[in-house]
């Protein structure tokens, strides 16, 4: 009987994990670096990143698969971003827009990678960046969300919270599948109800987004819901909320280094 | 009663026909279930014996009593007693039971890896009596069933590869002893060509020095001569004594140059020797690191771990709108 239920759970085995065909060798490498790539970009290693996504390019680009060409520019270009090389990630990203052997996905990305790149710095040329993604964008685009924060986000560096409102509100329904996207229109909106004197309000949308980025463990979105909700504290005068909220931004700021804290202490 | 009589001649007899044949079926059954009982051993009278086992996995009735390989019992009963072990009680055929003596032991075995279990009987001095009727004989637990085995596999292999993990960061640390030895015996090599350097100019200067005490002696000498009999004889006494220890002096001091050579050469040729391996040794590190990775993303698409696993999907990440 034992002997029977071997050879079935053998037979089972051998069936259903039948040997995939080998890829070719280059193919492999590509993919291989690829993956390597997308495992230290998610554990934030962005130095080993630098290296595996530069090779994944070198290696699609080799074997003329403009598809996996196009990822491996996003993804190295978003880790130029994080090393603090804005202007090696420009050059990657600049003429992926316009080169139509590349998906069209990859072109709207590399529209909206470009507008983040420029958005401190050259808002025009972002707000340009994000009309050429938005045109590109069809309906079942999957950025629109993105986008829609990012017009917002540019809307707040001019100022105009009547746009602010509408394009976060207009993200917050884009999003449902991107939880830090979510959080990112909740935290505009609160800071459009402070803009408008509506502390309450403002505390129960940054509490909201701060449950989300808690989730997802973003210590600069953390910081910046911080921040936001300080404001709140200041405008409820509410001395207890705003006590805890100085401790935690110390608490962060004591161990990560960000530009949002008043100092970046090494720890 | 018969309504009608019967004229055909095929139904004639029809009912002792039927009740025959019906004894024959049951005669045939009969026949059959005593082959049967007679193949089972049901005919052969047999004697019960009890041991107590550690533990119950794997018994249950009807398993098979082997001595010397062959078929002599069956296992009767299995039940846990009151010290939570397991009694165990035996049926043996009694033409047996000669072999079945007091330190007779049973051992829990199984039919290769994946066999039924059954119990083998071991040992029975010949002095001692045959044992009697409900005997109790001794058990010999399971040797290593596959899961020890695979334990005992894992056990020792793991400290292994972990081993030839440190190893190779050892070798490729490079504050380790290895880097630091080779280097150091590259700076001993230099230093001892620059010593051999230098105890070949001192040699030069103790001929010199030497020539020139020789001349001085012999300066003091002549004068001496002019002195007294007496005291040249006393120095040409002395003179050769220390010329020899000299020319022994200089003979061990040529020799300290040649050893202090030979080891140069000596350590020039091991580092020379150990260098051209050192690449090899990270060559092979690294395919057994990619071997290990392939087999791995491997093993991750074979069943069940393709299920647990998925494999990940390429594509671009991302970045926030918020960066």
């Amino acid at each position: 009987m034992r002997l029977i239920v071997f050879i079935f759970t053998f037979l089972l085995m051998a069936c259903s994990s039948a040997p995939k065909d080998v890829l070719p060798a280059m193919k492999l490498r590509a993919e291989a670096a690829h993956r390597q790539a997308l495992s230290a970009t998610q554990l934030l290693r962005w130095h080993d990143a630098e290296l595996a996504w530069q090779d994944a390019l070198i290696t699609y680009q080799a074997i003329d698969d403009w598809s996996g060409q196009g990822m491996a520019r996003l993804g190295l270009a978003q880790t130029y971003e994080r090393l603090a090389k804005p202007e090696q990630a420009e050059t990657l990203l600049e003429k992926m827009p316009a080169q139509k052997f590349f998906p069209l996905a990859l072109r709207i990305q590399a529209n909206y990678q470009l507008a983040l790149l420029k958005m401190n710095q050259e808002p025009e040329k972002a707000r340009a960046y994000l009309d050429a993604a938005h045109t590109l964008c069809q309906s079942t685009c999957l950025l629109q969300g993105h986008l829609a924060n990012a017009y917002a986000r540019w809307a707040m560096q001019k100022n105009d919270w009547v746009a602010v409102e509408k394009y976060a509100l207009q993200a917050q329904n884009d999003v449902k599948n991107f939880p830090g996207e979510l959080a990112h229109a909740q935290r505009m909106l609160a800071q459009v109800a402070l803009q408008n004197k509506k502390p309450s309000q403002a505390l129960v949308l940054i509490n909201a987004a701060l449950q989300e980025n808690k989730k997802l463990a973003d210590t600069e979105a953390i910081l910046a819901d911080y921040k936001v909700l300080r404001l709140v504290a200041q405008q409820l005068a509410d001395a207890q909320l705003l006590s805890e909220v100085q401790t935690r931004i110390t608490s962060l700021c004591s161990v990560y280094v960000s530009t949002q804290c008043p100092s970046t202490p090494i720890p | 009663m018969k309504l009608l009589k019967e004229t055909d001649p095929r139904f004639q007899l029809l009912g002792w026909r039927v009740i025959f044949f019906v004894l024959m079926i049951v005669a045939v059954l009969l026949g059959l279930a005593a082959v049967v009982a007679l193949k089972q051993g049901m005919f052969v009278e047999k004697t019960r014996l009890h041991f107590t086992a550690t533990h119950g996995a794997g018994l249950a009735r009807g398993m098979q009593v082997r001595f010397s390989g062959f078929r002599v019992g069956v296992v009767d009963k299995v039940a846990l007693n009151e010290f939570a072990q397991v009694d165990v009680e035996i049926l043996l055929e009694s033409q047996y039971m000669k072999w079945i003596k007091a330190d007779t032991t049973a051992q829990l075995l199984q039919d290769g890896l994946m066999g039924d279990y059954y119990f083998e009987l071991l040992g029975g001095s010949p002095d001692l009596p045959v044992l009697a009727e409900d005997g109790r004989i001794r058990f010999a637990p399971m040797g290593q069933s596959i899961g020890d085995i695979a334990q005992d596999l894992k056990n020792r292999t793991l400290p292994v590869i972990d081993s030839v993990q440190d190893t190779l960061n050892y070798i490729n640390d490079p504050k380790g002893d290895v880097r630091q030895l080779v280097a150091n015996v590259r700076d001993l090599s230099a230093e001892l060509k620059q010593t051999r350097a230098q105890v070949d100019q001192v040699l030069q200067r103790v001929d010199g020095l030497l020539d020139k005490e020789a001349r001085t002696t012999l300066r003091s000498a002549d004068q001496l001569i002019l002195r007294g009999d007496a005291t040249l004889s006393q120095i040409q006494t002395r003179m050769p004594l220390i010329m020899d220890g000299v020319a022994s002096s200089v003979t061990h001091l040529e020799s300290i140059t040649r050893d202090a050579s030979a080891v140069a050469a000596q350590l020039n040729k091991t580092m020379n020797e150990v260098a051209p391996q050192l690449p090899g040794l990270v060559r092979n590190t690294d395919t057994l690191v990619r071997d290990s990775s392939e087999t791995l993303h491997g093993l991750k698409q074979s069943w069940p771990l393709n299920s647990v696993l998925p494999e990940q999907t390429l594509t671009a990440p991302v970045p926030a709108s918020h960066q």
